[in-house]
């Protein structure tokens, strides 16, 4: 292995198996009925999962399995869970796949060549967790006739994001399903105007104090930002330059009464993306959401 | 704290911004009303006590959030005597008589609510 000595270390390992006459897979090619199979035997014992894989792989032909396994002492589902969502996005229109996870492991079954999955999403990772490394490992193949191969991946554990360190927003965006926006005002009556704006087409988050936002943009990457500039605790112009620092590509919108030339301009240098005056209406509102590049 | 109603002829709220956000849904109008309401009350309470203290932030930061929320109703008049208390620098008396007003106009603004059967 690898000499990583600033943090976690996630092992992939990959399981090619030999092309022969295998029978029909013995479960379902879903990933829910697959994922609540392996949950319930992961909650038994680890063994029974062993068993399970020895018999899953000997039913089926020309598939690859793709375990990802956490190295002991990571405490965080942060990139598990992304790692997860990154292939399943890679390869959920390709055939004949099937995705397990839960937050310490995932195992992918894949229709392909092993070596060029291995490329690819080694590959993808880097591209996607630019902060991260990745090796890969070739084993010679085991006596069931799979070929091991692992990846071992730096990553950064979540109490990183906390340091200060970069944050892989863009990868992140990329890899839910959902939109994400983050309302930051502390009038009440605004967050609601804006979260019946949205409609249910995003996930609306809200925060009522200056010193939430940048914990909370942290947390959550929204797509969105509608940031108040009189917030309690902290001004908003403040939250924006933090914001900004962290994330250059941010998509913030300023919603306030200030409406000042000066106040609006300054906030534009700053690097908000649009000014939105109270009272506001529903239409600029949508019409800033849809323009907003990562919202789907 | 005074009762009094306002004397101005016109409506205290304009209704058709808030259908703006509704598209006509009357259950997403009543929510937002109701959000609307129990906002208030609380920023009129702390206005109430915060009536005779010059310089108080309480007093200047609630009567801002007021003032945004105010405008996104559609009350303008009690939106522009938020924007005066924000912004508000004379004596006590006057800051006690200031809140009398913004009271009474949000009395109004509740009254006529009452009467469209959003409260």
């Amino acid at each position: 292995m690898g000499s990583f000595t600033h943090a976690q270390v996630n092992s992939y390992i990959i399981f090619e198996r030999d092309l022969g006459n295998g029978a029909a897979p013995i479960f379902p090619h879903n990933f829910i009925e697959m994922m609540r199979t392996m949950e319930i035997i992961y909650q038994k014992d680890q063994t029974e999962l062993l068993k399970f894989l020895v018999q899953a792989k000997q039913s089926l032909k020309e598939w690859l399995f793709v375990e990802i396994r956490l190295m002991e002492g990571y405490n965080s589902s942060f990139t598990i869970n992304d790692a997860a969502k990154l292939l399943y996005t890679l390869y959920k229109e390709r055939e004949g796949k099937v995705y397990i996870c839960n937050n310490h492991e995932i195992l992918m079954l894949l229709r392909e060549s092993g070596k060029h999955v291995v490329s690819h999403v080694t590959k993808t990772i880097k591209e996607y967790f630019p902060e991260g490394s990745c090796e890969v490992e070739v084993y010679e193949p085991t006596p069931e006739g799979m070929r091991k191969l692992e990846l071992k991946f730096t990553s950064r554990k979540k109490e990183d994001l906390d340091r200060g360190e970069p944050i892989p927003f863009a990868g992140i965006r990329n890899l839910r399903q959902e939109n994400v926006i983050l309302v930051a005002d502390d009038d009440m009556y605004i967050r609601s105007l804006v979260r019946t704006s949205i409609n249910g087409k995003a996930s609306v988050h809200e925060v009522s104090a200056g010193d939430e936002v940048l914990s909370s943009y942290k947390r959550l990457v929204p797509d969105v930002l509608f940031l108040d500039l009189h917030l309690p605790n902290k001004d908003g112009v403040g939250v924006l330059q933090e914001i900004m620092a962290i994330d250059p590509k941010a998509y913030v919108i300023i919603l306030s009464s200030d409406i000042e030339r000066e106040k609006v301009s300054l906030t534009l240098q700053k690097g908000a993306k649009g000014f939105l005056a109270k009272p506001f209406v529903k239409e600029k509102l949508q019409k800033y959401v849809q323009q907003c590049p990562t919202i789907r | 704290m005074s009762t009094q109603l306002p004397t101005g002829n016109c409506e205290p709220i304009d209704l058709n911004i808030l259908k703006g956000f509704s598209d006509g849904d009357w259950e997403i109008e009543k929510n937002l009303v109701a959000i609307f309401v129990r906002q208030t009350d609380d920023n009129i309470k702390t206005l109430y006590t915060n009536r005779a203290h010059i310089g108080s932030v309480a007093w200047s930061e609630t009567a801002h959030v007021l003032k945004g929320s105010s405008s996104s109703m559609g009350a303008d008049e009690l939106a522009r005597l938020s924007d005066i208390a924000q912004k508000f620098s004379g004596t006590a008396q006057e800051q006690t008589a200031l809140f009398d007003r913004i009271n009474n106009e949000y009395l109004s603004i509740k009254d006529y609510l009452r009467k469209k059967d959003y409260l």
